[in-house]
């Protein structure tokens, strides 16, 4: 976790978290959240999320439990995470609702963006305008705030071209028993390459008892 | 030709609507012109004309006419919009993309709305109402006025039932007959019936390959066919078993006329479609109504995002219904009362609707509780306008069904209100639903937080006439403490102080509220007597479907000995004494096996339980097409129920349950 927040607060641009289990990715979120939240500036969270596969569910409890471990100051650090609750597909496309984040852009610290997949699941390869529009809308509200923008994707397929393009950083996690083997799939500094990491190392250790 | 009939279809094709009227004298039909149109917005409302004059040049656009309406939900004004009318039906979809390039069209809106609706709304026609028309020699409707009547005539109908695979069984009014799929389409176009009822008949019809079939179901000219079905699967409030032959699909079907009646009149969506769509959707079309009459331009789809919140504004915010725990105990003289339609209520009375919510000529207007918004005092919103509407019919039908002697005029009018009961029960849900067109988190959001206080308000209000509030659950209280007469003196001070009716529910002699498992107060668990003697539960195992009938019959012989009017422990005494005598007889085998049966579902597959519970290990001994598990615990396991023999069944187990059966009646009662 310590290098994936190195990576993000180095990195600039946009990385791209691809995970297909759910409650790694919930989590993930909740620790880049509690970590990455700066003391003057906002976290953005945007959900894209189709309500047929997901309601606006936000785990308060874990964020708050989060930034306690963090170190953060539980108060002021529910008065700095944002949420745009159910950016749905046909308001993700209306210029104003646009115009209101980037009226935002200049307190924003970190945008993450839940999640690519939910909303634009297309397995084919051809360009889809509304996916489009949509991301790169998102990497012009990065570069405005001039932030870090983490987006998620759960999809099995393999990453959208578009958005390979745009991410600065495409991560791949996947976890095994008793670890996540992450996947560098782009980065502009390092070749690709696969890493074990175990969640808990004791766990790893044979027991003959 | 002068007619009275009934509006029963209204079509529209091509550039002509036709509408069908059963009169006196059978089905009438008549046509009338009408070209399908949408609008579209524009860039500057200065160039409205202009963009007009273009848009009109189109090959397949009859006329385009500059029109003054809200564009938008959020419009505090309106602006000049233009309403383009296309040739024909089918060039509706071509021109609107056509009139999307033109220069200075912002955007095109109602693409979405039905035809055959925005016609209805133009003439202000409503299903199954009674219209005096004339019609020319050629059937072109000349003249249309409305009757004020009400009811409705005798309807002519059929039912269908599948025997096998072509063979189909038609019962009408003469009798059943059989019928080949061949002669089928002939014989119900013969029939002429004004309902088709079936069950199932979307699938059934639409595989023939004989009638046009869509993706929402197989609709039939000049008759209105009604799925029993998807009637069943969007009804809530639905009673009684699924119909099975030919005769009970056509008694079911009569009994379900109201229901279509009913909602297709509030709705304005057509008969045939009642069945077909959810009460979500009928929501949708009573608000697309409201917001037509306004004056607004109904949205294809919704845009307006919900603002950036911070956590903490969140947590306020996002909350369910308040619930007070009771303390465990038992108490004498209780009320229940309930909020009537709470929730569509606090939407009429707070006028909660995305068009009114932060409005800017209210800004010094009292704010939602816990919340930093208010909803505008001086513009009646389009989410109340329509949900009073179904709330007034609704609260008439009842007062109607307290005066009705006649017990079938009286199930009518309950079908009636129990139809509209289906809207309202959505309708809060569905602010929330971020497809629906007038949704908005925030109103779902503002109904919940009124609910809270309304609700403390009430507890309030019994503290100060000396009562005690023992549990309160979202929409009802329990008071104890007084008399009937205090109760009824505190509903209607609720009711006249908070602005929406308290109905005293029921009255209990004796109501327990026992400990949770882990010794803390429970919500939604309770058992209590009635001053009628009926016995009412909540969370217990006479509640759960998965009890034994033995646990069940215990549970209801043991709640009147522990509510009866002594010493508790006396009471507790008596209770288990029934135990001791209930687990000697089943030690004696006094018992038949269907008394232990208990009755699951399995939902998986073996392979996929890290556990196997015994349903499915029974289950799997003897599977069944309705994943529906019959089991009994045996010495040898847990056993299907046909296999079960009575010198097996496990007693200890039995024993067992029974003893918690006990144990979750008592617990935490009496402590003190």
């Amino acid at each position: 976790m310590a290098e994936l927040d190195r990576l993000i607060r180095s990195s600039g641009g946009i990385i791209t978290l691809r995970i297909r289990q759910r409650r790694l990715s919930e989590r993930i979120v909740n620790l880049l959240v509690a970590q990455s939240t700066q003391r003057h500036k906002d976290t953005l969270i945007l959900q894209w999320a189709d309500y047929h596969k997901r309601y606006w569910a936000i785990d308060y409890d874990g964020l708050i439990a989060q930034a306690k471990r963090a170190g953060q100051d539980t108060e002021s650090f529910c008065q700095r995470v944002k949420v745009v609750r159910h950016f749905s597909r046909d308001s993700i496309e209306d210029e104003e609702n646009w115009n209101q984040l980037f009226a935002m852009a200049p307190n924003i610290g970190i945008c993450i963006l839940d999640s690519v997949s939910e909303l634009f699941s297309d397995k084919k390869e051809t360009v889809n305008k509304p996916a489009v529009y949509s991301f790169g809308r998102f990497s012009q509200l990065c570069s405005k705030a001039g932030c870090t923008g983490v987006a998620l994707d759960y999809s099995e397929w393999p990453v959208n071209p578009f958005v390979a393009e745009l991410s600065t950083v495409v991560l791949e996690l996947h976890p095994v028993d008793y670890a996540i083997i992450s996947r560098v799939v782009k980065h502009y500094g390092m070749a690709e390459h696969v890493e074990e990491v175990p969640t808990n190392p004791q766990r790893t250790l044979r027991r003959w008892f | 030709m002068e007619h009275c009939g009934v509006l029963m279809d209204v079509n529209v094709e091509g550039c002509s609507v036709e509408l069908l009227f059963k009169t006196g004298l059978g089905k009438q039909r008549a046509c009338e012109a009408f070209f399908p149109y949408f609008y579209a917005t524009c860039k500057e409302a200065t160039q409205a004309e202009i963009v007009a004059e273009m848009i009109a040049q189109h090959p397949q656009v009859e006329s385009a006419i500059v029109m003054e309406r809200y564009a938008r939900i959020r419009s505090c004004e309106k602006e000049k919009v233009v309403k383009v009318s296309a040739t024909k039906a089918q060039a509706v979809k071509k021109v609107a993309l056509d009139v999307l390039t033109v220069p200075g069209v912002l955007s095109v809106c109602e693409l979405t709305v039905p035809q055959y609706f925005k016609y209805m709304l133009e003439k202000q026609l409503d299903f199954f109402a009674k219209y005096r028309f004339s019609t020319r020699p050629d059937g072109r409707l000349e003249k249309i006025e409305r009757m004020p009547v009400e009811e409705l005539p005798e309807f002519s109908c059929a039912a269908l039932c599948q025997e096998k695979k072509g063979a189909f069984l038609l019962e009408t009014k003469n009798g059943s007959e059989p019928c080949t799929l061949f002669e089928l389409p002939q014989k119900l176009v013969a029939l002429d019936a004004d309902f088709l009822f079936s069950f199932g008949g979307d699938d059934t019809l639409s595989s023939t390959g004989k009638f046009s079939a869509t993706p929402l179901g197989c609709f039939l000219a000049g008759c209105i066919h009604l799925d029993l079905e998807r009637d069943f699967g969007h009804d809530i409030y639905r009673e009684g078993a699924a119909p099975v032959t030919v005769r009970q699909v056509m008694e079911v079907g009569r009994k379900r006329i109201p229901r279509v009646v009913e909602l297709s009149r509030a709705s304005g969506a057509k008969p045939d479609l009642i069945s077909r769509i959810t009460p979500g959707r009928l929501n949708t079309y009573i608000h697309a109504r409201t917001a037509w009459q306004k004056g607004f331009l109904v949205p294809d789809a919704k845009s307006q995002a919900e603002r950036a919140k911070s956590l903490s504004q969140l947590l306020a915010v996002d909350r369910g219904g308040l619930i007070i725990y009771p303390t465990p105990g038992l108490y004498r003289n209780v009320a229940k009362c309930d909020f009537a339609s709470m929730y569509p209520s606090i939407m009429v009375n707070y006028n909660i609707s995305p068009d009114t919510l932060r409005c800017s000529c209210c800004k010094d207007t009292e704010a939602v509780p816990e919340a930093d918004w208010h909803f505008c005092k001086k513009r009646r919103g389009i989410v109340p306008t329509g949900i009073e509407a179904v709330l007034r019919r609704r609260l008439l039908l009842k007062a109607m069904m307290k005066k009705e002697p006649d017990p079938d005029r009286k199930a009518e009018l309950d079908a009636r209100q129990k139809a509209l009961k289906n809207i309202l029960v959505t309708c809060f849900g569905y602010l929330g639903y971020s497809n629906f067109v007038f949704s908005n988190v925030e109103c779902k959001e503002s109904v919940m937080l009124y609910g809270r206080e309304l609700l403390q308000r009430a507890v309030g209000i019994a503290n100060g006439l000396g009562l005690e509030a023992l549990y309160g659950v979202v929409d009802s209280v329990f008071v104890a403490g007084g008399t009937g007469c205090d109760y009824l003196e505190y509903c209607r001070r609720v009711s006249r102080e908070i602005g929406i009716t308290l109905e005293l529910d029921e009255t209990f002699a004796a109501i327990a509220f026992p400990e949770s498992v882990t010794a803390a107060s429970a919500a939604n668990r309770y058992y209590a007597l009635t001053q009628q003697g009926k016995i009412e539960a909540r969370g217990i195992t006479i509640r759960r479907k998965d009890a034994f009938p033995l646990a069940v019959k215990f549970q209801l012989d043991a709640i009147p000995l522990l509510l009866a009017d002594r010493e508790w422990k006396q009471s507790v005494q008596q209770a288990r004494a029934l135990l001791d005598d209930t687990i000697a007889r089943l030690y004696r085998g006094e018992f038949e096996i269907a008394d232990l049966v208990v009755t699951r579902s399995v939902r998986q597959s073996p392979s996929d339980y890290a556990v196997l519970p015994d349903s499915a290990k029974a289950f799997w001994q003897e599977p069944n097409e309705r994943f529906e598990s019959r089991f009994v615990h045996t010495v040898h396991g847990p056993k299907p129920a046909s296999k079960a023999r009575r010198e097996n069944v496990d007693c200890r187990k039995y024993k067992h349950i029974l003893r918690l059966a006990l144990e979750e009646l008592i617990r935490g009662i009496g402590k003190d």
